[in-house]
């Protein structure tokens, strides 16, 4: 059975990395859209700049979300006055979380975007049809399986993500204390190996889990864009 | 007029250039494969950019986007969305009124197909739905490209009547693309020859076929010449059919009675007499009157009026035939056709 540290941790995981899906999804939908359909001037360097957290280690995500939000910014100094601001809360695990997951989100998305054959936009466009209305009635249901793969995905490198969140939310028990930050405290304390082994298996779950499915609509998905 | 084109456009590495008026009815843009007519119509669609004008019905659409041109597309792939049934497909972009829908459904016989994904239909379903829903979002212009590749002979015939029952009850001028000259003549009206990225020629499709630079480009022995006749009896195997009071004999391939036939001809099957012909094989010997002679380098087209009709036969004869017979135009003449260098189109 879990002890109330264990379910506090995954709980709040399991927040932080829906909240991290909930709010990066919509954009990581537009971007990919955009970098999959349209041409502009620019999209070279966007390509690059979606993948920094990709490339880049997590503490230096985490560092730079920690002087972006800090009191001395201005944004963080306006965050303060209403608020709003999100270091050291849970939230800002979730902006962290949701930073690191979006270029793997926006990779998957956008492949599915560009699976699909360029005739239906074309048609779609003879026919009279918006373009809002072709990515809301065309592309997006098109696009589905890719989307939810994404998501999965990036819900597993949410749940798992570590470097960003502890630099930019610190490692604070019941308020910013994830799955992979506890394990990290575990294995810090002298004796806690089994403590620790406990949150490694708690993390392994979600994460096979999440893979586990983003394979199946991956594979659901390739069965009908051949059918 | 209902659409009037002057554009240039990138063309691979060349420049295409596309100069022509299309009325109402149908039109056929004819060339052969790599002529640029694809790309012409995605352009005049607006899906591929061109400098240059593009009127329909006296409105510039030039600068407009696809979606606002009212230019309708049927594309050689269907591209029929596979996420939604053949009905959603039809409906997502209709413009018609319901009733109106529920008839293009029926008079196109996909009532039984609305339920199903367009995975599971065949290709010649595919294009008739895809045909429908063009036809469905109400443009004021409709471009078919390849409407019956891919197609058998019967299911062929099917979609073009189907094409034709259209362009007559929505009054939607048409233009088809083709390199199969033979099946789209018989339901065109007027002609475009394209080749290398230009058009060359624009007008009737008697005009078009009787044209030299049709026969060099489409790569005809000879010129074509197609009529209409009404099928009246039979006898031995062979069709009688009425034109200009005349009759002219053609293979028997099961056309009803009364129905109307689309003839096709080719000049060099026609042969010239200045006096009606006695004891001969030939079935057909019909009374013309010399409308036009045109030389060509080897050989000499002489276009004749079948008399009591509208309709013209072009014959292809040789030089050395046109000097001895001493033709000119207004001239009395008879033309000796064997019945079987006559087809009817629709039985191909």
């Amino acid at each position: 059975m879990l002890n109330q540290t264990e379910i506090d941790a995954l709980l709040l995981s399991l927040k932080v990395a829906l909240w991290a899906i909930a709010l990066g999804l919509p954009l990581a939908v537009f971007t990919a859209y955009r970098m999959a359909r349209s041409d502009f001037r620019g999209k070279f360097l966007l390509d690059g700049m979606l993948h920094i957290p990709l490339v880049v280690p997590p503490v230096v995500i985490g560092f730079l979300l920690l002087i972006a939000f800090s009191h001395n910014s201005s944004f963080g100094a306006w965050l303060n006055r209403v608020g709003l601001n999100p270091s050291f809360q849970w939230q800002g695990a979730a902006i962290a979380s949701g930073i690191m997951a979006f270029p793997l989100m926006v990779r998957s998305i956008r492949q599915a975007f560009e699976a699909e054959p360029k005739e239906y936009g074309e048609v779609a466009q003879t026919l009279g049809l918006s373009p809002y209305t072709i990515f809301r009635r065309i592309s997006l249901p098109h696009a589905l399986p890719g989307i939810l793969s994404g998501s999965v995905l990036g819900f597993a490198r949410a749940i798992g993500e570590f470097g960003a969140t502890i630099t930019f939310v610190a490692n604070i028990p019941g308020l910013t204390q994830t799955l992979p930050l506890a394990l990290f405290q575990a294995a810090q304390t002298p004796g806690g190996e089994e403590i620790a082994a406990r949150f490694a298996l708690l993390c392994l779950i979600p994460a096979i889990g999440s893979l586990i499915i983003s394979e199946w609509l991956s594979r659901r998905h390739k069965l009908r864009s051949q059918s | 007029m209902s659409l009037s084109v002057d554009l240039t456009w990138q063309l691979g590495t060349t420049e295409g250039h596309a100069s022509f008026e299309v009325q109402s009815g149908i039109t056929v843009l004819m060339g052969k494969s790599g002529a640029g007519k694809t790309s012409l119509a995605r352009t005049i669609c607006g899906l591929e950019k061109a400098n240059g004008h593009i009127k329909l019905q006296g409105r510039d659409v030039s600068n407009l986007s696809p979606e606002e041109r009212s230019i309708g597309l049927v594309m050689q792939k269907p591209a029929l969305f596979p996420t939604m049934s053949v009905e959603e497909n039809i409906r997502l972009s209709a413009q018609l009124q319901p009733k109106d829908i529920d008839q293009l459904i029926e008079l196109a016989d996909i009532k039984h197909l609305l339920k199903r994904p367009p995975q599971n239909l065949s290709g010649g379903e595919s294009k008739r739905v895809a045909l429908v829903r063009a036809i469905a979002a109400d443009p004021k212009f409709l471009i078919l490209d390849e409407p019956l590749t891919g197609l058998d002979t019967s299911r062929r015939n099917a979609m073009l009547q189907l094409i034709r029952e259209i362009n007559r009850k929505h009054q939607i001028p048409m233009l088809l693309i083709t390199h199969q000259l033979e099946e789209m003549i018989a339901v065109a009206d007027n002609a475009i020859l394209m080749d290398a990225g230009r058009t060359l020629l624009s007008g009737s499709l008697t005009d078009i076929l009787n044209a030299s630079e049709t026969c060099e480009v489409l790569g005809l022995n000879s010129t074509l010449s197609i009529i209409t006749a009404s099928a009246a009896h039979r006898d031995d195997g062979l069709l009688a059919a009425e034109i200009g009071g005349q009759t002219i004999w053609v293979k028997d391939e099961g056309e009803k009675e009364n129905s109307a036939l689309t003839l096709r001809i080719l000049a060099n099957d026609v042969a010239l007499a200045t006096s009606p012909a006695e004891n001969t094989s030939i079935q057909n010997i019909l009374e013309a009157e010399i409308i036009e002679i045109v030389q060509a380098p080897k050989s000499v087209n002489v276009q004749c009026r079948i008399e009591g009709s509208s309709e013209h036969i072009t014959s292809q004869i040789t030089e050395r035939a046109y000097r001895n017979l001493t033709l000119r135009t207004g001239q009395k003449i008879y033309l000796l056709i064997k019945a079987v260098a006559i087809k009817d189109v629709h039985n191909n």
